[in-house]
């Protein structure tokens, strides 16, 4: 995906089409969708403090790219969930999740030279699967399309 | 245990060291072919001789047409010392017209004196990066300025709580031009 617009407007849509079949998912937890597919995008910390810098610094293997991953996305979402009371902590951690899913999966749909994607189930492999290539990480019309679907999906719920 | 700012912030300790750890061993990985794990950049500068007659995957900026060389930036860290700077790749057998200053992916096999025959390339246009950052900006203040409506931290047990009354700044003020019209 090119930027994090589309990424949110993705989760939006999720969020906001499962709020007609579950009441209690309302405005609030639309928005914790929304922030569940900020965290893969942490990983682009790395435009500050490169990964090579922090190796070089600590004398250890490091690569940010972890919490692009099934695993590290995994804990990030405990985290969030840990912030919320106790009634909340489910709803929350499922948000979040569904957030982060979308966003990795989003991203293994990119076009790769080698018709491989990354390796989004890390740690439990680091096979990447193939990529059907549906677009280019620059392709800015994306955000325009899941912007107007994310309106329409907001118009939508807003009648019904 | 997770109800006090204490129990919160010592879980929210662990989670951020396992996660650490997470990325470390992140970084243990090394390129295998066979999962589709094509050794790039940063693993062709740093251990260049060890992947000829391999299949890599490289991304550069378009330096050269004729031959096609591209210019490829990698960063790797060795013995606790930082190694950074430019590879410049002639890549042989691209199957397209490419421009100079565009992005060119290519995937291909390495050969000895910084080549590569392509298989397969894909080129990015030239990026506006500032827009990009711009756009993805918006959507973070979107998204923060939603949570901020909706959700408040409890002083008392560091937890974030969902808003009874959630604040709802636009409508508040349509109402008040309302008013003012009127």
């Amino acid at each position: 995906m090119p930027d994090l617009l589309s990424h949110a407007f993705i989760a939006f849509t999720i969020c906001t089409l499962l709020s007609l079949r579950y009441d209690w998912l309302t405005g609030e937890y639309v928005t914790v969708g929304m922030a569940g597919a900020f965290i893969p995008d942490m990983a682009k910390i790395k435009l500050l403090v490169d990964s090579a810098t922090v190796e070089a610094a600590l004398d250890i293997p490091f690569d940010w790219l972890g919490v692009h991953t099934l695993g590290g996305a995994f804990v990030a979402v405990l985290v969030g969930a840990v912030v919320v009371n106790r009634s909340d902590r489910r709803r929350v951690a499922g948000l979040l999740s569904l957030g982060a899913a979308s966003h990795l999966f989003a991203d293994a749909l990119l076009l790769k030279a080698s018709g491989r994607s990354y390796e989004v189930l890390w740690p439990l492999t680091q096979y990447h699967p193939p990529t059907p290539g549906l677009y280019l990480s620059t392709d800015i019309w994306l955000t325009g399309v899941t912007g107007a679907i994310a309106v329409s999906a907001w118009l939508f719920t807003a009648e019904s | 245990m997770l109800h006090s700012w204490v129990g919160r912030a010592a879980a929210i300790c662990g989670l951020l060291a396992v996660l650490f750890a997470l990325m470390v061993g992140f970084g243990t990985a090394t390129p295998a072919s066979e999962l589709g794990d094509y050794p790039a950049e940063d693993a062709l500068a740093a251990d260049y001789d060890r992947y000829v007659g391999e299949s890599v995957q490289v991304t550069g900026t378009v330096t050269g047409t004729e031959p096609v060389e591209i210019a490829v930036e990698y960063e790797y860290a060795a013995n606790g010392k930082r190694y950074s700077g430019t590879l410049a790749i002639v890549v042989r057998n691209v199957d397209r017209a490419v421009a100079e200053g565009e992005s060119l992916q290519v995937y291909g096999t390495l050969g000895p004196d910084w080549t590569i025959t392509a298989e397969n390339s894909v080129s990015v246009p030239a990026t506006n990066y500032v827009a990009m950052y711009l756009v993805s900006a918006l959507a973070g203040l979107w998204t923060l300025g939603r949570l901020v409506c909706g959700w408040r931290l409890n002083w008392q047990t560091g937890a974030l709580c969902r808003r009874e009354e959630p604040l709802r700044p636009i409508r508040a003020l349509r109402t008040q031009v309302q008013e003012v019209r009127a």
